[in-house]
Order: C-alpha cells, then sequence, then structure tokens
C-alpha cells in the first residue's frame, strides 16, 4: 500500500509543471488568429508567426513585453542585444522601435 | 522514463486490484457495513489542471460484497468543466497545453477494491483503490485523450436508515495521459470530493 501511494504522490507532483516564457498572450507561434489570444502576426518580421495582442500602453502586455507603436501597437518583447531574441527562433533581430503611445525610443524583437 | 514508470504502475495496480473473493463467507452477516450489492449515486467537485479535466463531478457506483471486509468497488463519473483555448505553440512549435484547475471535460470508468475498516455504530470508515479509464476533452481547444490513472482514495459510510446510506470521500486520480495533437503521454492528476448515496439492492 505504501509504495502505491509513493507512486500516486510521484505521478500527481509530476503531473504540476510549468511552461515556456512565450505565452498564447505573446510570444507563441502561429498561422492563423484562432491559434493566438489576440491576433497572430506573420511575415518576414514575424518569422515562425508571432501571438500578441493590441495595446494602449505596457500595462496592457504581458509576460514582460511592452507595447511598441508597430501594427496600431502591439506587444513585444524587449531587448538590449540580438542575444536577446534567439529565445524566438532564427531571423529574429533586436530592432529600434518606437514604444506606444509615449513615442520613446525602445529596442524590440522583430524579424531582420 | 515515462514507459517505464507506466509498466511499473500498471504492475502495481494489477498487483493491488485483484480481488480475493470470499462471496460464500460474507454473505448474511447482519453487521456488515454494506449490503452483497448496492448501487449508489454521488455528487462533487473535481480538481484538475494540465490535461486533468476539473468541474462538477457526478457519478454512479455499484458494490459487490467479496468478503467479510471487502467490495468491489465499480463506478461511472462525469467531469464537467469550462475553459476557454489555452493550447499555443512555442518557438520550438510544440503544443503547450496548461489547462485550468476547473476545465474540460471526463467521462471515466472505474474498477476496484474497497475495504471497510473498523467503524462505531452506523459510522464505517473505508479505503479503496483501483484503476480507471477516462476519456478526456477539451473543446475549446480540440485537445482529446485517454487517461489510466490510478484511483485511490477514502472516505467514510454512514447508515441512515434500512439498506440506505450517505457517503463522502475524497479521491486522488494519478496517472498518464496520451494526448492527441502530439502532446503525446502526459501526466495526468485530478482530486476529487464528493457525498452521495449508496442502496442496498441485495
Amino acid at each position: 500500500m505504501r509504495r502505491v501511494a509513493a507512486i500516486a504522490l510521484l505521478l500527481l507532483a509530476a503531473s504540476c509543471g510549468g511552461s515556456d516564457e512565450v505565452s498564447r498572450d505573446v510570444g507563441a507561434r502561429c498561422d492563423t488568429n484562432d491559434e493566438c489570444a489576440g491576433r497572430c502576426l506573420s511575415g518576414g518580421d514575424y518569422p515562425g508567426g508571432f501571438c500578441t495582442i493590441a495595446c494602449d500602453s505596457d500595462a496592457d502586455c504581458t509576460g514582460g513585453s511592452v507595447c511598441v507603436d508597430v501594427e496600431g501597437g502591439v506587444c513585444l518583447f524587449p531587448c538590449n542585444a540580438a542575444g536577446d531574441c534567439t529565445f524566438l527562433g532564427n531571423g529574429w533581430s533586436c530592432m529600434d522601435e518606437t514604444a506606444h503611445p509615449s513615442n520613446e525610443p525602445v529596442k524590440a524583437c522583430l524579424g531582420g | 522514463m515515462s514507459r517505464g514508470l507506466g509498466l511499473a504502475t500498471a504492475a502495481v495496480l494489477l498487483a493491488a486490484a485483484v480481488p480475493v473473493a470470499h462471496a460464500d463467507e460474507a454473505a448474511g452477516s447482519d453487521d456488515a457495513p454494506a449490503g452483497n450489492q448496492e448501487l449508489g449515486a454521488r455528487l462533487g467537485l473535481a480538481v484538475g489542471g494540465r490535461v486533468s479535466p476539473g468541474g462538477l463531478l457526478i457519478g454512479g457506483t455499484y458494490l459487490y460484497r467479496l468478503s467479510e471486509k471487502d467490495w468491489f468497488d465499480g463506478g461511472v463519473g462525469f467531469v464537467y468543466g469550462g475553459g476557454d483555448a489555452v493550447c499555443f505553440r512555442d518557438r520550438q512549435n510544440n503544443l503547450q497545453c496548461d489547462e485550468g484547475v476547473l476545465d474540460g471535460f471526463a467521462a471515466e470508468v472505474t474498477a476496484g477494491i474497497r475495504r471497510f475498516l473498523p467503524g462505531r455504530g452506523d459510522f464505517h470508515p473505508f479505503i479503496h483503490g483501483g484503476l480507471a479509464v477516462r476519456f478526456v476533452s477539451y473543446g475549446a481547444d480540440n485537445l482529446r485523450g485517454l487517461a489510466i490513472p490510478l484511483w485511490i482514495g477514502a472516505g467514510v459510510r454512514v447508515r441512515v436508515a434500512d439498506g440506505v446510506a450517505v457517503v463522502g470521500g475524497a479521491d486522488l486520480e494519478p496517472g498518464l495521459a496520451f494526448m492527441n495533437h502530439g502532446l503525446g503521454i502526459e501526466p495526468h492528476g485530478a482530486l476529487s470530493i464528493s457525498a452521495g448515496v449508496e442502496f442496498k439492492i441485495q
């Protein structure tokens, strides 16, 4: 009986786990909007597709992303150097962009 | 790793679930905590998460006496939860699904042994365990699978009238789930509490 209980606890513990740094809100790969909580950005600026949500300020963004003035204001991941964007896969770089709505300079991960 | 754990789990289950039938010696005792055969219904709450559905639990039970202390304990159960789509593809293109603890739908069949512990008066505590087979579904994500968890728990049965008892208890269902959309084998774990009534039919 003790062995059964031990195995049960082991399996239960294994069922509780974390997820990735990207999410359905911001950062997941996608081909269509159905795969995202918000919208799917695709094309050369977003290699592999990029789930994001529309934003009016950084407060609308999740997972450490920031509101950038592209596509009318969407959440992207901030960066300081190209290496900061490698977790998104090949083709992603750290680009100079404009924060939304402050219009202040900001660096964000985009394809390029 | 998962395969080895699954085989070990199956071996333990088989060893634990093989009933030792002593129906002849058990029949006819008026002090027994339950009848030779009983039917029951239960209502409760299940808590899951990831690929383990949670929500409202509705079920039915069937008891068949095997010995002085042991009954075959089988049943069916349904879990009705809610939930929006939560699955996504990470940057390595692997599907990630972390469903809510009260999300999804499950239909299950359970089979095992209920052992009554020494009680007092009309109060009869018990432990039970066995194997469950669960169909698991998350409609919003079009995610489905088959889970084969252990089923272990404890409870108390209180006789309230001749041939009628109320039952309450808690159960754990840790195991493995075989999911579609390339998720493959995932750990499964659900906790439920329920209460119900059981009727002696023989």
